[in-house]
């Protein structure tokens, strides 16, 4: 059964199981803001992987929010429901690029450095593994980033971005062996 | 299948060591952030402020604008408190590392704040260095000279190496920060970096990690994390990967030479030597070459990393700037666009 009646039915008779993305965007296009915070929640981590490779680490909780606020009032123009995952990919990958086109921000507003971007502190490790993520090229750095900081799977980041599951690996794989070899085999 | 990608894969299978270090010590960057008030953020828009101001009554008005008034002063002394601090920790601060490095105009004082136009210099014993919060660490090696050309309040962070040694770890975003030579600007592109202008007047720089992008009059180089370059006085240097010494002895002798026979005769060299790896290198030896010597390049090139759609040997060999970029973005090293960007963002500074 395809109505909203029949996805509640389901949802609340298989907790465990997991709502086919598809079907949270129609509820959120409906109108409904649990599923637009139930999207937020499997998307954040690629939406944060995307940023975290572009922009300085300060930003990327701003602008992280700023894509979710487009994605919400934009997601009227969406036509494919099964399509949100690279369309919100695509829409994290534009706002980081406005974000460099804005020179008055960047001079009036100056990132916080690195270690007080949250208040959590930062290892010095991390950040330097960050830099040494961000100088490959985007495709592996976000794939890379979503694996080893957001803690996804390649099923996942494949599912998520609407790669597909071929491309996700090739991404993985070829990233680390690069990383591998900036690292010289290890990390310290 | 390689040991240890099962794991990377979907954590199944034997945990690689490496991938497992990776995995805890960046969990610490992990979003953790709590999602926006849809309702707020989708009302925002949807509630209109005259709708309600219509309905609000006189006394409620100007309760609101006294509100506002008392608002805008306190925000207005938070913002200026917020800007001396701003300022306070956005100049370079000055450390001894050793010996006793002075400033050109005198003594170096402890913690020294550097102001636009200062001049630190070092001797055979001494070593500064120079930390900027959000910005990153110049480390000043004996024998050197490094001016501060720009107020941190631009925004952007120009040195000018006049002579000697800097190792520079920049945490900035991209394009912040540069580094003036005699013979050409070092721009950084989020990178770990080794800049030397020697007493001959050659220029070395070496990028441990990320990117350098070098820009003398209208030619430029980007040189990645692994490569060095070597410029002299009379031209800008082409990039090699660190680990490709026959390459880069070859390039050495070919940039050494002055046009004629014997140049293009390294040249080939230089084409025979290079790998899929050194595809960025002949990439940089198209805009170096002519004639002859660039139709030379673009074929090697092209065996090495056939050109994407729409890059003709035609217009590379006349020079076509779009082609070459096009080209360069196949290479699957990243786009050049941000450098073009830059220039259309910064035109004075592009000037310079």
């Amino acid at each position: 059964m395809a109505n909203g009646d029949g996805v509640v039915a389901a949802r609340a008779s298989s907790p465990a199981v997991e709502e086919p993305s598809a079907v949270v965007v129609r509820r959120a296009r409906s109108g409904e803001r649990d599923a637009f915070g139930e999207l937020y929640r499997r998307y954040a981590g690629m939406v944060h992987g995307i940023l975290l490779a572009r922009l300085p680490r300060s930003e990327v909780a701003d602008a992280a929010q700023e894509v979710f606020l487009r994605a919400l009032r934009h997601l009227a123009s969406l036509r494919d429901d099964r399509a949100f995952g690279g369309w919100l990919a695509t829409l994290a990958r534009t706002v980081a690029t406005d974000w460099y086109r804005r020179p008055q921000r960047r001079v009036e507003l100056g990132p916080l450095p690195d270690d007080l971007a949250d208040g959590r502190g930062t290892d010095a490790d991390a950040l330097g593994l960050l830099s040494a993520i961000r100088s490959l090229p985007p495709a592996y750095a976000e794939t890379l980033l979503m694996r080893l900081v957001e803690g996804m799977s390649g099923p996942e980041i494949a599912e998520r971005t609407g790669l597909t599951p071929e491309s996700v690996r090739v991404n993985l794989c070829r990233g680390m062996k690069r990383l591998r070899s900036a690292l010289g085999g290890g990390t310290r | 299948m390689r040991d240890g990608e099962p794991y990377l894969w979907d954590r199944s299978g034997e945990r690689d060591a490496l991938v497992g270090e990776l995995e805890e010590k960046l969990a610490l960057l992990r979003h953790e952030h709590a999602p926006p008030d849809w309702d707020r953020a989708a009302a925002g828009e949807a509630v209109g402020a005259s709708v309600a101001s219509r309905r609000a009554r006189p006394v409620r008005r100007m309760v609101a604008l006294a509100a506002a008034v008392v608002g805008l002063v306190v925000g207005a002394a938070y913002f200026a408190k917020l800007w001396e601090s701003q300022e306070s920790r956005s100049r370079w601060r000055v450390d001894v590392v050793a010996g006793t490095p002075r400033l050109a105009e005198g003594r170096l004082p402890a913690r020294h704040l550097l102001s636009a136009g200062e001049t630190i210099v070092t001797h055979a014993a001494d070593r500064a260095r120079l930390r900027l919060a959000g910005v990153g660490e110049v480390e000043l090696a004996p024998n050197s000279r490094l001016r501060l050309l720009s107020a941190a309040s631009s925004g952007r962070q120009a040195l000018a190496l006049e002579r000697g040694t800097i190792a520079a770890a920049i945490t900035a975003r991209p394009q912040i920060f540069e580094v003036a030579t005699p013979g050409a600007r070092a721009i950084d592109l989020g990178c770990y970096f080794t800049l030397e202008v020697l007493p001959d007047g050659r220029e070395r720089l070496r990028v441990e990690a990320g990117w350098v992008a070098l820009k003398r009059g209208d030619r430029e180089a980007f040189v990645p994390g692994g490569a060095a370059v070597v410029s002299s006085r009379a031209e800008l240097g082409v990039p090699v990967r660190l680990a490709a010494r026959g390459l880069r002895a070859a390039v050495d002798r070919w940039s050494a030479l002055p046009a004629g026979a014997e140049r293009s005769a390294a040249l080939g060299a230089v084409l025979d030597l290079a790998e899929r790896d050194d595809a960025f290198t002949l990439w940089h030896l198209l805009a170096a070459n002519d004639g002859d010597e660039r139709a030379l390049v673009h074929d090697r090139l092209a065996q090495l990393a056939p050109p994407p759609p729409l890059v003709t040997r035609e217009g590379v060999l006349a020079g076509d700037v779009a082609m070459r970029d096009r080209w360069w973005q196949s290479l699957g090293l990243g786009t050049a666009g941000w450098w073009r960007e830059w220039r259309v963002a910064y035109p004075s500074a592009a000037a310079r």
